[in-house]
């Protein structure tokens, strides 16, 4: 019909669900050739004011799309912001000391190369840390899950389920971005490790772990990985802990112990290659045996001692729920 | 700042306030007969309710995802026209806006003769 038109369609359907599109150009379309009709008017000019009746594009597509238009509502934001910022100020500085010592101490053509690779790995790190903490705030965005929904139309609100006056929070910032800090770290160690060999051999480099891991079972690591993230930011954004919690948190543990057993029992974890390289230049075996289990062991001690833990605080805070209900407010 | 003048932007707010709503009535209203969205514009200008295009299009969709309007594309005009018509949920909800309106106009007249001098 017309390019102006054409072009004025484009840029309302652009900014809708590909289902919705055709719908809406088609409709807008004869709707814009009713207007111009009504209007009577010269082809050039009449588009032009029929356009403006219209407004801009970027409306006329919010009032079509209609639903949640941001990526982290303002229940969340506040949390998101505070939660990003200490884990960024965290990370970041270890990750870059850490690479700055290794790069310094094994620099062999200047110091240059070396402050460089430290400050680019250090952003990686600082991105994907931003990335994965965007994508935990904004699962639990849409999951709904938020710690107190005083808008939220399917629940009725009741003023009992106030919560105490200054009370501290039993997930605190800290324990979170600590949590979050070290698993991040697990993310970057083992990402890392694909990328560099304990030896150089004559037959290509040597790694310590066998590369066959990621025909699977990495991957998996990776996503309880990033599924105990999102837990953790789901813990920090619900306060305490809550009988789904509960579950969910048992639930990634006893996959993430699972995992573990199941690769040291099944799989070849450490590289016979590296085993061979190691003894010939050591001379002794590596100790493989007492690794693993040193590994296993410490594994399954921290998957009982956080299920027990997170048992133990949630059922010791139903035990106080009662009391706390009912409580007066305290002078402080 | 001059305090017996009302702000020409602040009128416009709360007038656009108090007539969003009723939009919806008119639309349900209008649309016993099957109308596409130009017509339906025409229609309600000439009744004398102020609507824009960008308002009223976007609107229509969302009262057909809710139910309360049903839609056909009828390709037998000069052009292809999305048609909206009520649905039976729209008919009843019609219904409660309408006494729901009524009601809150006869209070609010009552409350205006009593109040302003």
């Amino acid at each position: 019909m017309n390019d102006l038109v054409d072009r004025y369609i484009w840029a309302v359907v652009k900014r809708l669900p590909a289902e919705q599109r055709d719908d809406v150009a088609d409709e807008l379309r004869a709707t814009i050739a009713d207007m111009l009709e009504g209007r009577g008017a010269g082809e050039e000019t009449g588009v032009r004011d029929v356009l403006l009746e219209l407004g801009d594009p970027a409306e006329l597509a919010v009032g079509f799309a209609g639903g949640r238009r941001c990526l982290i509502g303002p229940d969340l934001y506040p949390m998101y912001s505070r939660l990003l910022r200490l884990l960024l100020s965290i990370v970041v500085p270890i990750v870059l000391a850490a690479t700055l010592a290794e790069k310094l101490w094994t620099a062999t053509d200047g110091y240059v190369p070396g402050i460089l690779e430290s400050v680019a790995a250090a952003f990686n790190v600082g991105v994907m840390i931003a990335f994965w903490v965007t994508v935990a705030f904004f699962a639990i965005d849409r999951a709904g899950a938020r710690r107190s929904a005083p808008h939220d139309r399917d629940r009725v609100w009741d003023p009992a389920s106030l919560p105490p006056v200054a009370t501290r929070r039993r997930i605190t910032l800290g324990e979170t971005a600590g949590s979050l800090a070290l698993l991040t770290l697990l993310l970057v160690a083992v990402v890392w490790e694909r990328g560099h060999p304990v030896f150089h051999e004559a037959g290509g480099p040597v790694f310590f772990l066998d590369h066959g891991l990621w025909s699977g079972w990495m991957q998996a690591l990776i996503a309880i990985v990033v599924a105990s993230m999102v837990l953790e930011v789901w813990k920090y954004v619900s306060g305490h802990w809550t009988a789904p919690l509960v579950v969910a948190n048992v639930a990634v543990d006893v996959l993430f112990a699972g995992l573990v057993v199941a690769a040291l029992a099944t799989q070849q974890v450490v590289d016979p290659a590296f085993l061979a390289a190691f003894r010939e230049r050591t001379g002794d075996a590596f100790p493989v045996g007492f690794v693993g289990g040193l590994v296993l062991a410490f594994v399954i001690g921290i998957t009982l001692w956080d299920v027990v833990d997170c048992l133990y605080k949630y059922l010791a805070r139903s035990r106080l729920k009662p009391a706390r209900d009912s409580g007066t407010i305290p002078r402080s | 700042m001059d305090e017996k003048r009302v702000d020409d932007e602040i009128l416009i707010g709360h007038v656009q306030e108090i007539r969003r709503g009723s939009v919806v009535l008119a639309c349900l209203a209008v649309l016993r007969e099957p109308r596409y969205g130009y017509a339906l514009l025409g229609t309600l200008r000439k009744a004398g309710i102020r609507v824009d295009g960008n308002t009223l299009y976007p609107l229509l969709r969302r009262l057909e995802k809710q139910g309360l309007l049903t839609s056909a594309w009828n390709t037998e005009d000069v052009r292809p026209r999305k048609y909206y018509r009520i649905s039976s949920s729209g008919e009843l909800l019609l219904e409660r806006l309408r006494t729901e309106w009524r009601t809150l106009n006869a209070d609010l007249e009552r409350l205006l003769r009593e109040e302003t001098p």
